[in-house]
């Protein structure tokens, strides 16, 4: 694992490099990662964004920080991550340089299994630690009564769990750029911090998803024969099940919430990622080099996720990529029929829902600005998901 | 058997299957359509024989024919008067309106004195222990079978009967030691000691036909849901689940005959679903409807043509409440009830989320009726006191996280309410501002009706948002008194007080409705100091009709659509 920046160009260019090289040739995909980018930006900046809390404010000659105070153990864990995603892309970049491709794999997969160890114990450690507060001063209230001065707010300056009964179902005005919800909440507020709920339904359902799809997919498609006729049969009773209206039963039995809805949309999904996983292992099944570590007598474990694994993701991380869109559409259809995660916590879907009154009146701002948040991500997961197929598609790549 | 006749024979077999599958096709179209041909012919037949036979002239003003379109926003879970439960029940079948089954006595809708119906005359003993009923001569049910002593008794031992899943009703006429047949008309129900609801315990009891319901199984009873058969002026049609159930005039009825020849309950559960329906002429009578709707719509006069827009009271209204569970440290202190009724702004919410329609209640009965006693103010919204109120309580925020505590315990409580609605929502998330304003967390957990039912009755949740339907004479010994906390009693909150529970223990007995009424002006006043609730509010009922029907009246008891008509050049459905 030694330095040796002087042999670098030897070294060719990885599969990795091959494809964000390909990947980064359509600029639509550039502008959709980039807008995924940005959502994620404003979903892990949220409280920083919207919040009705001043990030200080000098109350009786004292200098206070509330909004730093009100950060919860969530808030905490979700820059840590973050910080270390980011982290770990800079290591990316810092492998490339310095580390032979032979053994690159290897030492992504330690780096990433000790980030994510150390985000969960941070993650951890912030939920024992940090107290859960409650703050509804109202320090604007301070403000124009003159008991307090010099505050510095949010941009957004509504948290998204305030009511304001007075001035519900508001169009958007100059206080409220986006207008106001059925209780009078902020709707860009509620919007910036539901996009933490579509981004993470997004993201733990598909993970969940490809963890079960690749190894349901790995042991069908090595295996073959037999395992493969009653596995397939079995994937196909999973593909034959309508996923929302399982969703809603499950939903209705064991009561809302937002780890259940991730946990159901993930047990639901798999399947396509596990036919994707198999058609790839029947091919890789026949190649020399497994053939070869079958017959050195290497444990299945390693043949499976070591060796053929890697050669045969791809079609699984594009499909994932599609999967998130899909994910992030299921959790916006469940809260807009009622099912999905309790008020207040804010959810696309949840405003969207409300854009209708019960007297038939058409609230168009309830309804637009929740819908092009949907319709922009959803589409943009879609982009990056089609420019990351043609990306890993060789025979695309020879003909371009 | 090599693998061409493999194919073949498989060929053979789909074309096989093909073939009954089409034969089993084309014959549930031909039954289709005998069906239809024969409702046809049911159709023309009824018409040339209303041609023939013009409205009797004996039977009040108004044409006969045409159907009532009324909708119900769930779906009854039985049709059964005495295993169910709901009031959709209540309103199809049940003794709300008295379609298809009938009580002996019934309330005079604009009296709401207690008039015979089935009964021919009745009379109490001088001690108020007994009651004799003598039933009609000329009652029958609707299959023509003669309505007896043996149908009343049977249905007051069927309630009676421990396998019989009627515990609600059965919670009243434990007052009866016996019930005694003494002829075929005359039946006389004894008491054990006096109670002021046996009267009406008795007289509003829906009489199941013998003949009909007669089991040898109880779960056979149980489990019959639907089929409903009586004595009243409508007779049972048909129930498309999670569609319709239809009500048709009983041709052979004893009394005064309907005018309306269907009543047919469509079940919509969105609101706004149910208003279009309504606007499109679907349906005729929307009992319920939003306040928003409301408001919205009886200011609009092009709406205003065509349908007639009624809020009216009546005792049977429902006041929505937050229980506060007693058993739960939070709640034990009265002071804490009390500051949690003024920390919420309670007319603030009417005046916004409700629409301005609906008005405060300070205790449990109608707000308007004798037994509640109007010198009470429901406590004002006060938040400062309310916050002085928790101070004194002891619960005061000790470690600086901005919630309250005391002993070590936070101030975080769950309040759980009925998901779906979306004003139930509203309210909710409201509410939690207010709190958090005065450092308490609450959380909202919205569970579908069976579960949330479920959890009540266990008596394990911290507070619930839920509504009691009104009574014409009430009798709070079902939900207030202390030993209706053990087992699925009513008393959720778990409200024990002594004085309370002698007032409630004392007033049974007591006949003379005007010392009842004084000791229910002082059990008003306890709950009110007490605060097991925080009673919300109590909203008028807000309905629209089309204005097809005629002789649409609003009584004292609300709407009767009984007695509703359609004129003939009106009339839209045969």
């Amino acid at each position: 694992m030694g330095k040796q920046p002087t042999d670098k160009k030897n070294w060719g260019r990885s599969y990795g490099e091959m494809v964000w090289k390909e990947f980064a040739k359509s600029k639509l995909s550039i502008a959709s990662l980039v807008f995924i980018v940005f959502l994620f930006f404003l979903a892990i900046f949220a409280p920083f964004l919207a919040n009705d809390k001043p990030f200080m404010i000098k109350i009786n000659g004292q200098w206070n920080y509330p909004l730093f105070r009100s950060l919860t153990a969530s808030d905490y864990a979700v820059f840590l991550a973050a910080a270390f995603a980011v982290f770990q892309l800079l290591l990316i970049r810092r492998n490339k340089k310095y580390i032979e491709p032979s053994i690159r794999g290897q030492v992504l997969g330690r780096q990433v299994f000790v980030n994510s160890l150390i985000v969960v114990i941070g993650t951890v450690l912030f939920f024992v630690m940090v107290p859960r507060r409650l703050d509804a001063t109202d320090y604007k209230e301070m403000i124009v009564s003159g008991s307090a001065e010099g505050a510095v707010f949010a941009p957004i300056p509504y948290g998204y769990g305030r009511t304001d009964l007075k001035i519900r179902e508001q169009p958007p005005s100059r206080e409220h750029w986006l207008g106001t919800d059925d209780v009078g909440s902020d709707v860009l507020c509620r919007l910036i911090h539901g996009s933490r709920i579509s981004l993470s339904v997004g993201f733990v359902a598909v993970g969940l998803s490809v963890l079960i799809g690749v190894f349901v997919g790995a042991v069908l498609g090595y295996f073959g024969g037999k395992v493969d006729f009653v596995g397939m049969r079995i994937v196909e009773i999973f593909m034959a099940i309508p996923p929302l209206l399982l969703m809603i039963t499950v939903v209705a039995f064991f009561g809302r919430g937002l780890f259940l809805i991730m946990m159901v949309i993930g047990l639901i999904t798999w399947t396509s990622n596990a036919r994707f996983v198999r058609a790839e292992f029947f091919k890789l099944r026949q190649q020399d080099f497994v053939q070869s570590a079958v017959s050195l007598g290497l444990p299945l474990r390693s043949i499976l996720f070591r060796h053929m694994l890697p050669n045969g993701i791809a079609p699984v991380l594009v499909n994932a990529t599609f999967g998130i869109a899909g994910a992030i559409f299921y959790e916006a259809a469940l809260s807009f029929l009622g099912f999905g995660v309790a008020p207040p916590t804010p959810s696309w879907g949840q405003i969207l829902s409300l854009g209708v009154s019960t007297s038939g009146r058409f609230l168009w701002w309830l309804t637009l600005f929740p819908g092009l948040a949907i319709f922009l991500t959803a589409l943009a997961y879609n982009l990056v998901g089609e420019g990351l197929r043609d990306a890993v598609d060789p025979r695309l790549r020879k003909a371009a | 058997m090599n693998s061409g006749s493999g194919l073949f024979k498989f060929l053979i077999f789909v074309l096989l299957v093909i073939v009954v599958v089409i034969q089993g096709l084309s014959i549930m179209q031909s039954d289709r359509l005998c069906e239809r041909l024969d409702g046809l012919i049911k159709t023309v037949s009824e018409s040339q024989i209303a041609m023939a036979n013009p409205s009797r002239g004996d039977d009040g003003p108004g044409d006969e024919g045409d159907w009532l379109i009324w909708h119900i926003p769930a779906e009854p879970a039985s049709l059964n008067p005495i295993t169910g439960r709901d009031v959709y029940e209540r309103w199809i079948t049940g003794y709300y309106h008295n379609h298809v089954y009938e009580t002996l006595l019934e309330y005079n809708w604009d009296t709401l004195e207690l008039e015979p119906l089935l009964a021919e005359s009745y009379e109490v003993s001088e001690d108020g222990k007994e009651i004799t009923f003598v039933i009609r001569d000329n009652v029958h049910f609707s299959d023509g079978v003669k309505v007896t002593a043996d149908d009343v008794l049977f249905t007051y031992e069927t309630i009676m009967n421990p396998s019989i899943d009627s515990a609600h009703l059965a919670n009243y006429f434990q007052e009866f030691k016996e019930v005694v047949k003494i002829d075929e008309r005359t039946i006389k129900f004894i008491c054990h000691k006096p109670y002021f609801l046996a009267l009406e315990t008795a007289g509003i009891m829906s009489v199941l036909p013998k003949h009909v319901y007669d089991f040898n199984d109880p779960m056979q009873f149980n489990d019959r849901y639907t089929n409903p058969v009586g004595s009243g002026p409508f007779v049972f049609e048909k129930w498309d689940t999670a569609q319709k159930i239809v009500l048709a005039r009983n041709e052979n009825y004893w009394g005064k005959k309907p005018k309306l020849k269907k009543i047919v309950f469509k079940i919509i559960k969105n609101d706004l679903a149910a208003l279009q329906a309504f606007l499109a002429g679907e349906i005729d009578f929307y009992k319920r409807t939003a306040s928003e709707q409301f408001v919205k719509y009886s200011k609009d006069p092009e709406f205003l043509e065509k349908a007639s827009c009624l809020e009216y009271w009546d005792p049977r209204v429902a006041y929505g409440y937050i229980g506060w569970n007693q058993k739960k440290v939070y709640f034990k202190d009265r002071r804490v009830r009390q500051a949690m009724t003024m920390l919420v702004n309670k007319q603030e919410l009417i005046d916004t989320i409700y629409d301005g329609k609906g008005e405060l209640t300070s205790g449990h009965c109608y707000k308007f009726g004798k037994f509640s006693d109007k010198t009470i103010e429901p406590w004002p919204y006060d938040p400062e006191k309310g916050k002085e109120l928790l101070d004194e309580a002891g619960w005061v925020d000790t470690d600086g996280d901005g919630i309250r505590d005391k002993d070590g315990v936070p101030f975080r409580f769950k309040l759980m309410a009925v998901s779906g609605s979306p004003v139930t929502e509203r309210t909710a998330r409201a509410i939690k501002d207010y709190y958090s304003r005065a450092g308490i967390e609450m959380e909202l957990d919205f569970l579908e009706w069976s579960i949330f039912e479920q959890k009540l009755y266990d008596k394990k949740h911290d507070a619930a948002f839920l509504a009691w339907g009104g009574v014409i004479t009430p009798d709070a010994f079902q939900v207030w008194h202390s030993s209706q906390i053990e087992g699925r009693g009513s008393n959720h909150v778990s409200f024990a007080n002594a004085e309370a529970d002698k007032i409630l223990e004392d007033a049974r007995p007591t006949l003379d409705e005007k010392k009842r009424i004084k000791m229910y002006h002082r059990f008003h006043r306890i709950l009110h100091e007490e605060q097991p609730y925080l009673f919300f509010r109590v909203r008028p009922r807000l309905s629209f009709i089309d204005k097809r029907c005629e002789n649409v009246k609003v009584h004292k008891l609300g709407l009767d659509p009984k007695e509703w008509y359609v004129p003939k050049e009106k009339q839209k459905y045969k």
